[in-house]
C-alpha cells in the first residue's frame, strides 16, 4: 500500500470503564489506516497501539464480521452504523472516509441499553421482548409437507423482509425517542404475516408491545429516521401493521390478554 | 375497562390518543377555515357576523366547543407525557448528532411547532374570543347594529325596564322598543371590527401569519403519522395520506394566513 493513500484519522472515541462509570469522550489520533480496511479492523489496529502502550484496549461488540449476526453496533458520526446506508459497521470501510476526518464513535444511546463498557451496550432486553411473544409454537414430529400450506408470494416476500431484521439495535440508537418499534414490529410482524403466527398474533402483538414498554424504549413519532438507518432496510410500515395488531387486540380480541 | 387501561397505560395506546385528537382537530380547521371564507365577502362583514352569531348561540356549537377544548387539553397533555417518556428513554445524548439526511425537521420538531401554535392559539383565543365575550363595544347605532349582525355588550334600560341585554343580537321587535324609547346607539361590538381592527396591526398581522407557517410544518408531519399510528399503512394509499397531508399543511396556512393580509391591505 503506498502511503500516500493511507489516511490520517482523529478518533473521538467514548470511554467508559463499566455501567456506572460517567464516562466521556477521548481522542485518538491515528495514522497509517489502509482504505481497504474495515471500521473493525481500525479499532483492532488502534487496540493494538493501546495494549502496547500499556493501556486499556477499546471495548466494542463484533462476532461475524459478515454484516449478518447484528452485534456490531457503533454511532460513527451521528449515523447508526456509519454514513452509508444498508450496512453494519462491520462492513463499513476506510475508503468511505477522507484523510484528516474526525470521527466521532459513540455507543447506542438508550435507557434500555445500558453501557457495559466502552462502546458495548447491554441489549438484553431486545431478547426479553422477543422471548414475551416473538416466537410460534409448533408440535414436535415430522415437518410437514413442503406446500401443504400455500402462501402468495407477496406475502411470503413481506414476511422475509421483516424477517431481515438482525436485532443490531440501530433503530433504537437513531430513533430521536430511541424507540425499538422497528425491531418490535418487525419481529411480531414476520411471524403475522404467515398462516403458523396466525394463533398467537393478538397475544403477541399484546406481550411484546408490554415488555417494550416494561424495557423503557420511548415512543415512535414516525419520523422514519428508524428505516433509512437499519442496515437491513426493514420497513416502517411493520410498525403501522404491528400498531393494527395491537388495537386490533386491545378492543376486538375474545379472550382478554 | 380493560380497554381503556391498556389504551391509557401502553405507549401505542397513549399515541392513538394523540393521533386521534389531532385528526379531530383537523377537523376543527376545516369547519373553522370554511366558516372564516365569509372574511372576503364585501359586504362590511354581515355574513362574517351572521356566522359569528350563530357560532356563539347555536346549542349544538356550544357543545362542540366544549369537546373541542376538550381536544386541545388532550393533545397536548398526552405530548407533554410522551415526550418526558421519550427523554427518560435516552438519557446520555450522542456527542456528535447528525438526524439530518434520516428524517425531515417537520418530523422531528413536532414539539417546538406545535408549542408555537399553542402560544398562538392563546393569543388568538384572547384577541377574538376573549375580547368578543368580555371586551366593552362601542356606541353604535342601532340600525347599524341590526343590519350588520353586531352583539350588545351592556344591558339598555328604560324606566327600570330592560330594553335588551348584553349578549343580545338585535332582532326587529328589540329595534322598534329601541326606537319607541328614543334610544338611538348603543353599545355593541362585532367580530368583522375586531379582526379588522386587529389586523390593522402589522405585527399582529405578521404573527399570525408566521403562526399559520409552523401550522403547516406541524401537519405535515402531523397528519400522516396519525394514520400510521392509527394502523392505516398500505402500498396503494399511504403515499396518498402522505400527500393530502402535505396539500393540507399548505393549502390551510395560506388560506388562513390570506385573511389578515387581506384585510391589513383592504384597510
Amino acid at each position: 500500500m503506498a502511503s500516500n493513500t493511507s489516511l490520517s484519522l482523529t478518533l473521538k472515541i467514548w470511554r467508559q470503564n463499566g455501567p456506572n462509570d460517567k464516562g466521556k469522550i477521548v481522542t485518538y489520533p491515528i495514522s497509517d489506516i489502509s482504505p481497504e480496511m474495515s471500521f473493525l479492523e481500525m479499532f483492532d489496529v488502534l487496540n493494538d497501539q493501546l495494549i502496547k502502550k500499556g493501556e486499556d484496549p477499546i471495548a466494542f461488540d463484533h462476532d461475524c464480521r459478515e454484516g449478518i449476526c447484528g452485534a456490531c453496533s457503533m454511532m460513527i458520526n451521528g449515523q447508526a452504523h456509519g454514513p452509508h446506508r444498508r450496512t453494519t459497521t462491520c462492513q463499513l470501510h476506510m475508503r468511505s472516509f477522507k484523510d484528516g476526518d474526525t470521527i466521532y464513535v459513540e455507543p447506542w444511546r438508550a435507557a434500555a441499553f445500558p453501557v457495559v463498557k466502552d462502546l458495548v451496550v447491554d441489549r438484553e432486553a431486545f431478547d426479553r421482548i422477543l422471548q414475551s411473544g416473538g416466537y410460534i409454537s409448533v408440535n414436535t414430529g415430522n415437518a410437514q409437507d413442503a406446500n401443504e400450506m400455500p402462501i402468495a408470494n407477496e406475502i411470503a416476500e413481506n414476511a422475509m423482509d421483516a424477517a431481515e431484521c438482525i436485532g443490531c439495535g440501530a433503530c433504537v440508537a437513531s430513533c430521536k425517542n430511541a424507540s425499538a418499534m422497528l425491531f418490535v414490529s418487525a419481529k411480531a410482524s414476520h411471524l403475522a404475516y404467515l398462516p403458523q403466527g396466525q394463533p398467537e398474533r393478538n397475544r403477541r402483538a399484546q406481550m411484546m408491545v408490554n415488555q417494550m414498554d416494561e424495557e423503557g424504549f420511548g415512543n415512535c413519532t414516525n419520523t422514519g429516521a428508524c428505516e433509512v438507518q437499519c442496515p437491513k432496510g426493514i420497513s416502517i410500515k411493520n410498525i403501522s401493521r404491528m400498531n393494527a395488531d395491537f388495537l386490533r387486540s386491545t378492543i376486538a380480541s375474545e379472550t382478554e390478554i | 375497562m380493560s380497554i381503556l387501561s391498556t389504551l391509557f397505560k401502553h405507549s401505542i395506546g397513549q399515541k392513538l390518543i394523540m393521533g386521534l385528537t389531532g385528526l379531530f382537530l383537523v377537523t376543527f380547521l376545516v369547519v373553522h377555515l370554511s366558516g372564516n371564507l365569509q372574511l372576503f365577502m364585501s359586504d362590511n362583514g354581515v355574513a362574517f357576523n351572521t356566522y359569528t352569531k350563530f357560532m356563539t348561540t347555536n346549542p349544538l356549537i356550544r357543545v362542540a366547543e366544549w369537546i373541542l377544548f376538550a381536544g386541545f387539553i388532550v393533545h397536548i397533555i398526552y405530548a407533554i407525557i410522551l415526550t418526558r417518556q421519550n427523554r427518560k428513554a435516552r438519557p446520555v445524548r450522542y456527542a456528535y448528532s447528525n438526524p439530518k439526511g434520516s428524517s425531515t425537521w417537520f418530523s422531528r420538531n413536532m414539539g417546538v411547532t406545535g408549542s408555537i401554535v399553542f402560544i398562538f392559539l392563546a393569543v388568538h383565543l384572547y384577541m377574538f374570543w376573549g375580547i368578543f365575550h368580555w371586551g366593552g363595544g362601542e356606541m353604535t347605532p342601532v340600525n347599524d347594529v341590526q343590519k350588520y349582525v353586531y352583539k350588545v355588550t351592556d344591558d339598555v334600560t328604560a324606566g327600570g325596564n330592560t330594553l335588551v341585554s348584553a349578549g343580545d343580537y338585535l332582532d326587529e321587535k328589540m329595534v322598534a322598543t329601541l326606537q319607541s324609547q328614543n334610544v338611538a346607539q348603543v353599545k355593541a361590538i362585532s367580530m368583522y371590527d375586531i379582526s379588522k381592527k386587529s389586523f390593522g396591526n402589522p405585527l399582529i398581522s405578521l404573527f399570525y401569519v408566521i403562526a399559520m407557517v409552523l401550522l403547516g410544518f406541524h401537519l405535515n408531519h402531523g397528519f400522516q403519522s396519525a394514520f400510521r399510528t392509527l394502523g392505516f399503512v398500505h402500498e396503494k394509499y399511504t403515499p396518498f395520506l402522505t400527500k393530502l397531508g402535505t396539500a393540507i399543511s399548505v393549502l390551510f396556512p395560506l388560506v388562513f394566513a390570506a385573511m389578515p393580509i387581506y384585510l391589513y391591505l383592504t384597510q
